[in-house]
């Protein structure tokens, strides 16, 4: 337990987290009988769970370990950290050399108990040691039954002198029962203490000597944490990672008049005034832009998909595979045959059924806003040819546009290629498979469950938006509108 | 096997590979011939001799050899600027905050360029850096991630080190095969970095490409910057990861959550080898510069089929270099391997090549337009002795081979000249392109060129000066000249000294718009390239795949033997070998050899081909019942029964004889794929439609 003054000390370093300190001060002691043997700390991401914790724990001078379970692969690393840290951390362990096999340390818990229990026997360690599990249900496996298990640890084995630490972000676990453990939540912090927070260090620096030893640059970075909190608070929230990012993207172009002498650190509001665009940036809160490394410019806007560099057969396949996926299988003659009479039939049809039904069905939505459904690759390819046959620039749109060359015999000419415009096929060989891989790896076409991608039972579907296919039908030159279902 | 191929990774896969066991292969064939380490065989029913097998053997090496380095100079040349840009990007330490520096690497929509560029990249970094190499194959989750960047680190630990394990490819999942360190630590800790820094690495960044990440799940992506992002605070880790998409900064926005944008200091770069095909087309064919050495040398022509096949493929069904490069390598191949004429390239021709000089279709051609304009007696002698003498022939030939080369050099300049022309009226036609239409003589009288022409009298200064700049047409190469162009360029020197003099431009206009027009005046590039003699020879056209070929329309229709050894038409041959087993069973060979008479007249169709025809008639889903009546009925049981053995087979053995067959040949069309099994009922489903 810390003094009083000490305790005094540490709220003024760590501020706004009084109550915290205090609780912390209540089950985490250096005297083992009123060590609390597990305690959880609760709270919201980013708002100081682990600093004060560990400035805490610091600040007692008991030993303790940090590790941070979001790094952690498995719940087998985790345990070898744990044990590892300890070993590090306790100060004795330099010399220990383990019996149990380090391998098989951290299969279970049990072996990890075990190698524990030995360490402290051989090496005699009977000091008080605090583990801190920081994000400890961020680990990238499940971590429900540890928490179990690490309740227990002083239960189920001889070890008295080490105590847990969780940090979590989430509630609870169900596995654990809270009355007996300690709990202490941390609450978020509000606006004004954020403020206060982000204005009682400075973060950013000028980088030229002769202004950052100026006190008033210390003003200039409050002032400017102020506007920042006061723009961004409705997003951050008491996030302070986040709040502490913007502060960071947007110091260095925010001060370039003031490094580049034009107006002095006492002229915050001129300042603001000339950069304000720079605060009202949309990229500082989607953080995503990025510059490029040759010319430090930032990325224009463009649509994400990458197909203008496709070949046009693999345009066509999307093309293809959207109008598989938007258009019902039972319509595919209405769509894709020259056959005059089915068209009549449908219309009639469809129309009767709309005043019987009386109400919107799926058929009565654009379908550019359901989601794809799977087609047969088989169907695919049918449209394909059909579309290609009709539509393509290299079978319908002749050279004889360009040259001069009058054949003597046109009509024939004319006749054998409808003949093998009839005739044509894509599927012909075997490019037309490989770009349908090429594709799908490319993330434009997906297939349904982890099948085998030669299997007759893989079904594919369309992974592109409308924007995407309207781009893809105009540099084609394909009339996408003519057929897809909807009237 | 490179880090990309890995064996057991089937997500790219569209077919099957049998390998055979090792001592299974045949025996290597011990042909009766001295030179076994020539892999061509002697034609003209193997009386060619060896000497000239060897020369066409060692033709083919020598012009592929020249054809490669300069694909692998413009290769290597074409992405320096990029890599110089990440050698920069890797030197160059993180600011104060420390965040993970990751290069996005855009690139093209072809995933086989894409991973060219990566595997060029490590050899250009070679031993500077640690380069670790992941692909979106073993990225399923963040454990095989790790375990394969551990892996390759500590490869340079097993090469020192004595490795006698081969078999440590089998990665799969279990839990089992997690196999310890010696520092026991499971292999896919990555605390193994700090060890192998401190021993090997001091001073050496490690580099981590991924290769693809558009096909990687978004939560391993996010876990593993997560992870090298923890160690990147002591380590100097960069990470490269290649995107194929056009945005980089809204990939970044879907695929990355929060905390990953937060710990990253970004930025983009960009692949800049898109126009590596053409000009690798154009480098290899259609180049005029003057190599002092292979200047006497004859350069093959590509044919127009041969360009339109490769022109067309390249453009809309497969844009990968890789693939391009070895279309070219194999029409040269194939060349070489089939026309024992090949060697005239650089022989005289003997008395064995003349008569196959005569039987060309080429030389045909010409004695019948000789025939025809017959006047005088000695044109009828001149015919005589091309037919009776050899010394005629191999005068004739050197003729025709000096007057190809006067033909390619014509049309090359034709095609720089326009190509220049199409680029200042905003053309779009590549020179590859336009070198098609001139071959097949499809260019002169139309109307491209005449708006081309007609566009010269309305053009500026700046323009004009660009086309008067005529440094890319060459006169003389060698011991044949282009006089047509020598004039042209004369009269163009002509024209700019008057500009230069600043004459009224107009009236230059039209005289350098005559001068284009005086030049398309040539005999020689108002032909196509079948109407020279003994183009045959001269040419590449990557033969055809059938005996009788008729030219398509189309062009996406042509075919020819390169094309078809490459992309082979699986579906087509699979149904067409069904519908007729012809080709490959009782060929007209076949017959031709003695064959028994009495085991002639009952040469039956096997029963798989008899199934498919009633297969073909039958609707998409089909009573496995009805399908075997009528498979049954379409059987003629006369023909049949001898097969049976017996001569008399009664109605009942026949019925288990027709359903045995029927159940077998089922099977066999499920097995290509043909038919699928219907999950209820008695029906069976096709798996193939007509004419798709």
């Amino acid at each position: 337990m810390l003094l009083e003054e000490r305790l005094q000390l540490l709220k003024k370093r760590i501020i706004c987290r009084d109550d915290e300190i205090d609780l912390l001060n209540c089950f985490i002691s250096n005297e083992a009988s009123i060590l609390a043997p597990t305690t959880v700390i609760h709270g919201y991401k980013s708002i100081g769970k682990s600093f004060t914790v560990e400035g805490y724990l610091k600040e007692l001078g008991v030993k303790h370990s940090i590790v941070k379970c979001d790094e952690c692969i498995t719940k087998k690393v985790l345990l070898q950290r744990c044990f590892k840290r300890i070993k590090l951390d306790s100060g004795v362990g330099s010399d220990y050399t383990n019996d149990v096999k380090f391998g098989t340390l951290g299969e279970n818990f049990p072996s990890f108990v075990n190698a524990l229990e030995s360490f402290t026997r051989q090496t005699n360690y009977s000091d008080h040691h605090v583990i801190v599990l920081d994000r400890f249900d961020q680990c990238m496996e499940p971590t429900q039954e540890l928490f179990a298990a690490f309740c227990r640890l002083q239960e189920q084995s001889n070890i008295r002198n080490i105590s847990i630490v969780f940090i979590i972000s989430t509630d609870d676990p169900k596995d654990i029962a809270t009355s007996s453990i300690p709990h202490i939540y941390f609450r978020n912090y509000t606006e004004p203490q954020v403020k206060e927070i982000l204005r009682s260090k400075q973060l950013c620096h000028f980088d030229v000597d002769s202004i950052d030893n100026n006190p008033a640059s210390f003003e200039f970075w409050k002032q400017y944490a102020t506007i920042i909190v006061d723009l961004y608070f409705s997003y951050t929230g008491s996030d302070m990672n986040l709040l502490i990012n913007i502060c960071e993207t947007v110091w260095p172009s925010f001060t370039q008049p003031i490094r580049q002498g034009k107006y002095k650190l006492g002229d915050f509001i001129k300042v603001y005034r000339e950069n304000s665009h720079l605060l009202h940036n949309e990229n500082i809160i989607n953080n995503s832009s990025i510059k490029s490394f040759k010319t430090m410019k930032e990325e224009e806007d463009l649509d994400n998909t990458n197909v203008q560099d496709l070949p046009t057969h693999s345009k066509y396949i999307l093309i293809a595979s959207y109008l598989a996926s938007f258009n019902l299988p039972k319509n595919d003659l209405h769509n894709f045959s020259k056959l005059r009479a089915i068209k009549n039939k449908k219309r009639a049809l469809s129309e009767k059924a709309k005043n019987k039904r009386g109400h919107l069905g799926k058929d009565d939505i654009d379908s550019r806003l359901l989601s794809p459904n799977f087609f047969d690759l088989e169907r695919m390819l049918a449209i394909l040819s059909i579309i290609y046959r009709t539509n393509s620039q290299s079978l319908n749109v002749t050279d004889d546009n360009h040259l001069l060359n009058l054949h003597d015999d046109m009509i024939k000419n004319e006749e054998i290629k409808e003949l093998e415009r009839s005739k044509f096929t894509l599927s012909r060989n075997t490019d037309l498979d490989s770009q349908i891989t090429t594709l799908f790896s490319l993330g434009l076409l997906s297939k349904s469950a982890n099948s085998d991608i030669l299997g007759a039972r893989v079904r594919w579907r369309c992974n592109i938006n409308w924007s995407t296919v309207e781009t893809l039908a105009k540099d084609t030159d394909f009339p996408l509108v003519e057929y897809l279902g909807d009237e | 096997m490179t880090a990309w191929g890995d064996p057991t990774e089937n997500a790219q896969k569209t077919h099957y590979v049998i390998q055979p066991k090792r001592r299974r292969l045949l025996p290597k064939q011990s042909n009766g011939h001295a030179a076994h380490s020539i892999p061509f065989r002697a034609l003209d029913h193997g009386t060619e001799l060896d000497t000239l097998v060897q020369k066409r053997y060692s033709l083919y090496n020598t012009i592929w050899d020249r054809h490669r380095s300069k694909i692998h100079s413009i290769l290597n040349n074409s992405n320096t600027g990029l890599f110089k840009e990440l050698d920069k990007f890797v030197e160059t330490s993180p600011d104060q905050r420390r965040k993970l520096q990751i290069a996005f690497l855009q690139l093209s929509s072809n995933t086989a360029n894409n991973a060219r560029v990566m595997n060029e990249f490590n050899k250009y970094v070679g031993d500077k850096y640690k380069v670790v190499n992941i692909s979106s194959k073993i990225c399923g989750n963040i454990k095989s991630t790790m375990r394969e960047v551990v892996k390759q680190i500590r490869e340079d630990e097993f090469d020192s080190q004595e490795e006698d394990d081969d078999d440590d490819d089998d990665d799969d999942d279990d839990d089992d095969d997690e196999e310890q360190n010696e520092d026991s630590r499971v292999n896919y800790d990555l605390d193994f970095l700090f060890d192998w820094y401190l021993q090997n690495g001091k001073g050496r960044h490690i580099v981590i490409i991924l290769q693809d990440a558009t096909s990687v799940n978004n939560q391993v992506i996010n876990q593993f910057i997560k992870v090298i992002y923890s160690y990147s605070i002591d380590l100097p880790i960069r990470l490269i990861v290649g995107l194929s998409c056009n945005n980089i900064g809204s990939w970044i926005n879907g695929n990355f959550n929060n905390e990953s944008r937060l710990v990253m200091n970004g930025y983009k770069f960009e692949s800049d080898d898109k126009g590596v095909g053409p000009q690798i087309l154009e480098e290899l064919f259609l180049s005029q510069k003057v190599e002092p050495k292979l200047d006497s040398s004859m350069e093959l022509m590509p044919s127009p089929l041969l360009t339109s096949i490769i022109h067309t493929r390249f453009q809309s069904a497969n844009n990968s270099i890789d693939s391009l490069i070895s279309e070219i390598k194999l029409c040269y191949m194939i060349h070489f391997y089939n026309l024992s004429l090949s060697v005239l390239l650089e022989e005289e021709p003997t008395d064995r090549h003349v008569g196959s000089l005569r039987k060309l279709a080429s030389f045909k051609r010409y004695v019948e337009e000789k025939l025809f304009k017959i006047k005088t007696p000695e044109d009828r002698m001149e015919i005589s002795s091309l037919l009776s003498s050899n010394e005629a022939i191999q005068k004739l030939f050197q003729q025709a081979k000096r007057q190809f080369k006067q033909y390619r050099l014509a049309v090359l300049n034709l095609v720089h000249l326009l190509f220049r022309l199409q680029a200042i009226n905003g053309g779009v036609k590549s020179k590859f392109e336009l070198y098609k239409l001139a071959i097949s003589n499809k260019l002169i009288n139309s109307v491209i060129l005449n708006d081309l022409v007609k566009s010269i009298t309305t053009m500026n200064v700046d323009s004009i000066e660009e086309v008067l700049n005529t440094d890319d047409l060459v006169v003389c190469r060698g011991d044949v000249s282009d006089d047509k162009a020598e004039v042209l360029i004369g009269e163009f020197t002509g024209v700019k000294e008057e500009i230069a003099k600043s004459n009224s431009i107009k009236s230059l206009l039209v005289r350098v718009q005559d001068c284009v027009k005086e030049y398309l005046h040539n005999k020689l590039i108002n032909q196509s390239i079948e109407e020279q003699l003994f183009f045959e020879i001269f040419t590449i056209n990557g033969d055809s795949a059938k005996t009788k070929y008729e030219m398509p329309i189309f062009e996406e229709k042509y075919d020819n033997l390169m094309i078809n050894l490459i992309r082979p038409p699986l579906r087509g041959t699979l149904e067409a070998s069904l519908e007729d087993c012809k080709e490959y069973l009782r060929t007209d060979l076949e017959e031709l050899a003695s064959v028994p008479a009495s085991n002639q007249d009952v040469f039956v169709n096997p029963i798989i081909n008899q199934l498919f025809r009633v297969y073909k008639e039958a609707p998409v889903s089909i009573n496995i019942y009805d399908f075997y009546v009528a498979f049954k009925q379409s059987l003629r049981k006369s023909d049949l029964s001898n097969l049976a053995g017996s001569e008399e087979v009664s109605e009942d053995e026949w019925d288990k004889l027709t359903y045995s067959w029927f159940i077998q040949s089922c099977f066999e069309l499920m097995m290509i794929g043909l038919l699928k099994e219907k999950p209820k009922g008695d029906y069976l489903e096709k798996a193939l439609w007509k004419g798709v």
